[in-house]
């Protein structure tokens, strides 16, 4: 029997579920491997039976975090996708401004009659068994299939946990920290799989997919302010998605 | 070992009909750096410096590979075998490429030969170019006994002004240039040794010192096991690999099997690995042993240094000087850490 799914969204711009609708053939294979009962953005029909819930985005309002309790309760397996589900991403740059002021600037006068509480990610309220990491998920969703074929198999998926400058080199990128006009990049603390996507195209690392299990942050304060950056500068350049971590993820 | 004159154009010429007949790979440029990349013409071609970003053992040993494809059916497993191989030109390669290459070859052919790399490596005609300068400030080639192809080419080409002074260590390199040379000279000779003298004396002038000499490189590794250099260069350490990848010498990969979603066929791959990456040295309970970015900068050095010294009778660092570039750090130089170890006795 085909194990059910349901996708599910949080605080996101819902961009992870249409990177899962447009791997085009590898939706197809994966359609034949399980039933999908639960998919906003491509089907108006909603199952509550679901095995593995799908869940995207962060948390940040009081209502979202019963939700996803209960998705818990009901799924045997949850999988986190992209990094706003995975480490509260964007959404967590607000954790660090007045939330008195940003609650105002963005509702106005009816700021009052909103929940909204500081991002967080999935994990921070219920337990994740696996995550589909990035912004958004890579490889045009490869890594996500990957994911769900060695849930099909009984195996723990591939994730390599090494900086993405071991596929950086691997591709024969320039360094960032390299060209002509040098360019600041996290990729030497953040996590590969993504096949180097942003400095292939000339582009830093912004860390979406999270840091390595052991980065190295002192040996990188000392390359970023090697390359002109201040430690606020420095700050920022982590917080734009990895803001999480400095409370203890 | 034969010796021949190729006149410039001739050479030029030949290079555009090979890069139509065949497939040419040259170094060619990248950004402000260079990659070996296939090339139409002869124009595309940079010669000397800047170096590229990844040695060209990517050729040979790709960064990712299909070992194998598997499919299950009627209750049996079919396996299909490896990939065609293409007869291909490998031009402008360097010394310590050549001489990395040249060591590559006895790795994969020992013991359980390879036949992944070695049956590309027989459909390659390997073409050197002599440095004329040194191609960058982190090249250490001279000191480590990389600025000497020692034989290690089908075809090695130095600039001699008017023509190239080709020597062909092979028939192959010989059939390469076949209607297009003459016989070297005794004055063709003497101008090749000129140009060489001159050579290695500007490579002995900008080339950072060795402290320690060569054939002492081994001994003085294996003599200081716990000296704080490692400790000191390791915390400093991202375990990004970077060295790994770009060394011409660093041949480690971890296997992958890839099944298809529908769970009735799939591929194994296997793709570049280092050992200065955290989870290298992992292994399924858990245990990793070498868990400690210090060790992890004394193993590779130690690679290079002593136990493939000791083993094969050479430095296993030819001195292309890659990873002095590529390290964001500044720790993982193999000469500085020699260096260092000798001025700091313990």
């Amino acid at each position: 029997m085909k194990p059910k799914v349901g996708f599910f969204s949080f605080t996101s711009c819902e961009g992870c579920q249409l990177v899962v609708l447009s791997m085009a053939d590898k939706l197809l294979d994966l359609l034949g491997a399980v039933e999908v009962v639960n998919f906003r953005e491509a089907s108006s029909y909603k199952g509550e039976d679901y095995d593995v819930a799908i869940v995207e985005g962060a948390l940040s309002t009081v209502h979202e975090i019963e939700e996803i309790r209960a998705i818990r309760k009901q799924a045997k397996i949850l999988i986190a996708i992209g990094a706003c589900a995975h480490i509260g991403g964007i959404n967590c740059i607000r954790n660090f401004d007045n939330q008195f002021e940003i609650k105002k600037a963005v509702y106005g006068e009816r700021a009052a009659n909103f929940d909204s509480i500081l991002a967080q990610p999935i994990d921070a309220v219920v337990k994740v068994d696996y995550y589909s990491r990035g912004c958004p998920p890579n490889r045009d969703g490869e890594e996500f299939v990957e994911i769900v074929t060695a849930i099909l198999q009984g195996k723990k998926p591939y994730i390599p946990n090494f900086p993405v400058c071991v596929q950086c080199k691997m591709k024969g990128n320039v360094c960032t920290f390299h060209k002509e006009k040098p360019i600041t990049c996290l990729g030497p603390v953040t996590r590969a799989g993504c096949n180097a996507h942003c400095p292939s195209y000339g582009n830093a690392c912004i860390g979406c997919r999270g840091l390595v299990e052991e980065p190295n942050l002192n040996a990188h304060q000392e390359t970023l302010s090697g390359a002109g950056l201040t430690v606020e500068e420095s700050l920022n350049f982590y917080r734009m998605l990895n803001g999480m971590m400095e409370v203890g993820k | 070992m034969k010796q021949f004159i190729i006149k410039k154009p001739k050479l030029f010429e030949l290079i555009d009909k090979l890069a139509r007949e065949t497939t040419v790979i040259a170094p060619v440029k990248q950004e402000n750096f260079t990659s070996f990349a296939p090339i139409t013409s002869a124009a595309e071609i940079v010669w000397g410096a800047p170096q590229t970003v990844i040695p060209p053992k990517q050729f040979l040993y790709p960064q990712s590979e299909d070992l194998l494809a598997y499919e299950f059916g009627n209750g049996e497993a079919r396996i299909t075998g490896l990939n065609a191989v293409k007869e291909r030109v490998l031009f402008g390669v360097h010394p310590c490429d050549l001489n990395a290459i040249g060591q590559m070859d006895r790795i994969w052919a020992e013991k359980n030969p390879d036949a992944n790399y070695l049956e590309k490596r027989k459909a390659i005609t390997l073409v050197g170019v002599d440095c004329l300068a040194p191609c960058s400030s982190d090249a250490i080639c001279l000191r480590l006994n990389g600025l000497d192809p020692k034989g290690r080419f089908d075809l090695f080409l130095t600039d001699i002004g008017s023509a190239f002074y080709a020597e062909a260590a092979t028939k192959k390199g010989e059939a390469l240039v076949e209607g297009l040379r003459a016989p070297a000279k005794a004055a063709d000779g003497k101008r090749l040794t000129a140009v060489q003298k001159k050579r290695t004396a500007l490579f002995d002038k900008q080339e950072k010192k060795l402290l320690p000499k060569y054939k002492d490189l081994s001994k003085l590794m294996k003599a200081n096991i716990d000296h704080p250099v490692w400790e000191e260069r390791g915390k400093l350490c991202y375990g990004c690999g970077s060295c790994n990848m770009v060394c011409p010498t660093c041949y480690c990969f971890d296997v992958q099997d890839y099944m298809h979603v529908s769970l009735v066929k799939g591929v194994r791959s296997r793709v570049w690995d280092g050992c200065m990456t955290e989870e290298f040295a992992k292994v399924a309970s858990g245990e990793n042993f070498r868990e400690d970015r210090s060790h992890r900068l004394r193993h590779r050095t130690y690679r290079k240094l002593n136990y493939l010294y000791d083993k094969w009778g050479e430095s296993f660092c030819t001195g292309c000087g890659r990873c002095v570039k590529a390290c964001l750090t500044k720790i993982v130089s193999p000469l500085e850490i020699a260096n260092e170890i000798y001025s700091r006795k313990i």
